[in-house]
């Protein structure tokens, strides 16, 4: 059996948070042998989100830490300090990727700005994912996921038109930048080994979340048109919404698109009166009378379990889904059958189960071949066995704080 | 360093996902041929159009998916069609293809059947759910898409009804994003192996896989996440729009009391991060803090709060992105002329690299390659393309 397409690579990930990592995640399932880069001094501000305070190793029991780092090796090294920055150096001179997504300024103040390393292994590719690129008035400004949607319009297109932008909580920003970069990374990758040399992709958050809103940039330019948020409307389906179903906080969404795909609705719901009124009797009617409609819809779906309209509704092939939360997705028999988890066994919290990379091959085997690392897990293994230090300079490097597996510092705080 | 053949997609996609796919290997050199049905990629179809009057040749959707890609026409349900997309497999290295999975079997694309063929060639399917499991088979719609991918569980006002985001790209560009990648992927195991294969994306599954893995939380912890408007941070009104401050720890929530002029309140736990089952914020803070951005402009509040290291962004609209100094100066947008459209700006690199070429020309006419594919390539003469032609097959 052949190795994974991206064995032999090497990528020094000094990503924190999700974004960055949630990049380099695809370069390690994929095969890469990524070398997470941490610093007893400042660590993965990601250790502490949703974390159990409690635990002894609260750093070891973060869920979305231990998620987006899996397949990846562990070391620390304090970079702020000469001898961290001088083994860093050598470990370039050996990698084929430097995947930062500090603010711009921070890889200059450690003295690893794309140009001393492109000196130091003219191969290497350097992927910085910034909240707003390295150029620019906005270049020192910093970008969460909240940021970005604001700033890059989302929000003003997320919600219903008579309430305030609404939050877009699977944190598309996030998610944009980070698939983005995996991609830029393959096409820099596939360039390499046509010219021979390596580069610097400078991203920007806010630039990977402008395609989202596309529709909307050519609308304004062709019609002058500003989009605000639509609640759930549609300018082609009526009803198009989610709608309250049965219990507390459960939600179903229909969309129906014809008038072949409405009869077939209003069949499921029992032909009461209401459905045969003239100003439902056509698309575009129910267009222009969506809101009264989606009021009536309601009032119907409100008495009725979600999966059970949901099945009701597919078997009549309506468009018509339960809005599913955490606990839904995990049982799902979709997912289940298809194994989209995987249960993996990590050190402090036991066997869990991850989501899959979401790309399936009917060749290359992808699989959770080893969790998230431990602090410095792999410190011996690529300081000692890459580079040739010694147990003594390990030891003396621990003594002086540039390497070690026990954080300085308490819990950070972060929601 | 021999000069290689571009890599060649044949793109018979019919849904934005495909479309996002092809469009980014597209802008980096990739060859990408839109195969399309006589009467055009679905997408041609849906607006927003120029004064609103719907023409294929205009569709903002399709405009912003095809740049850089060349049109031809076929129907690969007739027979001659059919006949036609095989010679030109065997010039390809990727098919991408978004029909129903039943449907594609249908069609025969059907990689176990291709492989025989095409040993070497890449098949990649973008499907709602997938090629197997329960699901396979159900309606869908982005809508769909997002309930059952978890997006709209955490999405909206907290206590009404979850809400999308409008349009149709947010949810295309994951699964599509997916795609590239798995193609990529598959090319490189392709050079170590010779050998080609099937990347199957489940549009689902993708946009599952790419978002915060709330389902390994609820493994962890037992708990469901809601909205996150209130749990992470609250859009806040100022005197003339919306901003988003992201005081996501304890430092820059200091940084924040003191910007605000509000230090004598840093001893109250409520400006610490909240605890699960605390209040987030006293009334009399939020009194306070509601008065502060009342009396700034969104502008004014992001420059100061991201002066002193905060996160913070204002709430544009796409007029406000459009002429945004920022993304002016960093050449964000590209404007592009188009013979029938016109020229308007679009969305450029979302990676701007310092080495590889990228390109960013116009969405091709429907069927504007046929002559140079059919005839220049296949070596189809005059007569037989206008025979296929008025038989509807291009």
């Amino acid at each position: 059996m052949a190795e994974l397409p991206l064995a032999g690579i090497r990528v020094l990930d000094l990503t924190t948070f999700w974004a960055g990592p949630g990049a380099a995640m695809v370069f390690a399932d994929l095969g890469a042998e990524v070398i997470k880069v941490e610093a007893v001094q400042r660590l993965d501000n990601w250790r502490a989100l949703l974390s159990d305070p409690q635990a002894e190793r609260w750093w070891e029991t973060s869920p979305t830490f231990n998620s987006i780092n899996r397949n990846k090796y562990g070391i620390t090294l304090n970079l702020a300090r000469p001898r961290g920055a001088e083994l860093f150096k050598l470990l370039v001179k050996r990698s084929d990727f430097v995947w930062e997504n500090y603010s711009t300024r921070v890889m200059a103040q450690f003295g690893l700005s794309y140009e001393v390393l492109s000196e130091i292994n003219p191969r290497i590719i350097v992927v910085s994912q910034s909240g707003f690129g390295s150029t620019g008035p906005w270049r020192d400004y910093i970008s969460f996921d909240p940021v970005a949607q604001a700033l890059a319009g989302l929000a003003s297109i997320t919600g219903a038109p008579d309430s305030p932008p609404a939050f877009a909580g699977q944190m598309p920003a996030d998610m944009l930048s980070a698939r983005h970069a995996a991609l830029a990374g393959l096409i820099a990758l596939a360039d390499r080994e046509r010219t021979g040399r390596g580069q610097h992709i400078d991203m920007s958050q806010l630039e990977t979340a402008i395609p989202a809103i596309s529709e909307a940039l050519l609308d304004y330019q062709m019609n002058g048109r500003v989009w605000n948020g639509a609640g759930n409307r549609h300018p082609q389906m009526a009803p198009h919404g989610c709608y309250p179903a049965r219990g507390n906080n459960q939600w179903v969404v229909i969309a129906v698109a014809t008038d072949d795909e409405w009869r077939r609705l209003v069949a499921v719901i029992g032909n009461p009166p209401w459905t045969s009124d003239k100003r439902f009797a056509t698309i575009v009617l129910r267009l222009a009378n969506a809101a009264d409609l989606d009021r009536l819809l309601a009032d119907w779906t409100r008495e009725h379990d979600r999966d059970d309209l949901f099945r009701r509704l597919q078997a009549a092939r309506v468009k018509a889904a339960p809005v599913l939360n955490a606990a839904d997705l995990l049982d799902d028999p979709h997912l289940g059958a298809r194994g989209f988890f995987e249960m993996v066994e990590r050190a402090e919290v036991g066997r869990k189960p991850y989501p899959s990379l979401g790309i399936r091959f009917s060749k290359i085997p992808i699989s959770i071949r080893k969790p998230a690392p431990t602090l410095g897990e792999d410190n011996e293994k690529v300081l000692g066995g890459l580079l040739g230090l010694s147990a003594q300079e390990l030891a003396e490097l621990e003594r002086e704080e540039i390497i070690g597996k026990f954080p300085l510092g308490a819990l950070p705080s972060i929601r | 360093m021999s000069a290689q053949r571009p890599t060649r997609v044949l793109d018979l996609s019919v849904e934005p996902a495909g479309g996002y796919a092809t469009r980014l290997l597209a802008m980096y050199g990739t060859e990408v041929i839109k195969v399309e049905s006589p009467d055009g990629d679905p997408a041609r179809r849906r607006g927003p159009f120029p004064k609103d009057t719907p023409n294929p040749e205009c569709s903002a959707l399709a405009l912003f998916l095809d740049m850089n890609k060349k049109s031809i026409t076929l129907n690969i349900r007739d027979a001659r069609g059919r006949a036609l997309l095989d010679r030109l497999l065997e010039s390809s290295d990727v098919i991408l293809e978004s029909f129903a999975p039943s449907e594609a079997e249908h069609l025969g694309l059907v990689y176990a059947e291709m492989e025989r063929r095409f040993p070497r060639l890449v098949l990649v399917s973008v499907t709602p759910f997938g090629k197997d499991g329960p699901y396979r088979d159900l309606e869908s719609c982005p809508l769909v898409l997002e309930a059952m991918s978890g997006w709209l569980f955490q999405s909206g006002e907290r206590g009404r009804e979850p809400t999308r985001t409008r349009g149709e790209m947010l949810a295309a560009m994951v699964p599509g994003l997916f795609a590239a990648t798995g193609i990529l992927a598959a090319l490189r195991w392709r050079e170590q192996t010779g050998e080609g294969q099937l990347v199957e994306v489940s549009a689902m599954e993708a946009m599952l896989a790419a978002s915060r893995y709330f389902e390994t939380t609820f493994a962890y912890r037992g708990t469901v996440l809601g909205s996150s408007s209130t749990t992470f941070f609250r859009y806040r009104r100022t005197r003339d729009g919306w901003v988003a401050p992201a005081a996501a720890t304890d430092s820059q929530r200091e940084l924040l009391a003191h910007a605000m002029g509000l230090s004598e309140h840093l001893g109250d736990p409520a400006f610490k991060a909240p605890k699960q089952g605390e209040k987030p914020l006293t009334s009399e803070l939020f009194r306070l803090l509601d008065q502060w951005y009342a009396d700034h402009s969104k502008v004014e509040t992001f420059e100061l709060l991201q002066s002193m290291r905060i996160p913070c962004g204002y709430v544009a609209d796409s007029k406000e992105v459009l002429s945004s100094e920022q993304l002016r100066k960093r050449g964000a947008f590209t404007r592009v002329a188009h013979p029938v459209a016109g020229a308007f700006e679009y969305p450029g690199t979302p990676f701007p690299m310092s080495a590889a070429a990228y390109s960013a020309r116009r969405a091709p006419l429907l069927g504007e390659h046929n002559h140079e594919i059919f005839r220049g390539e296949l070596g189809l003469d005059a007569d037989e393309l206008d025979r296929l032609h008025s038989a509807g097959v291009i």
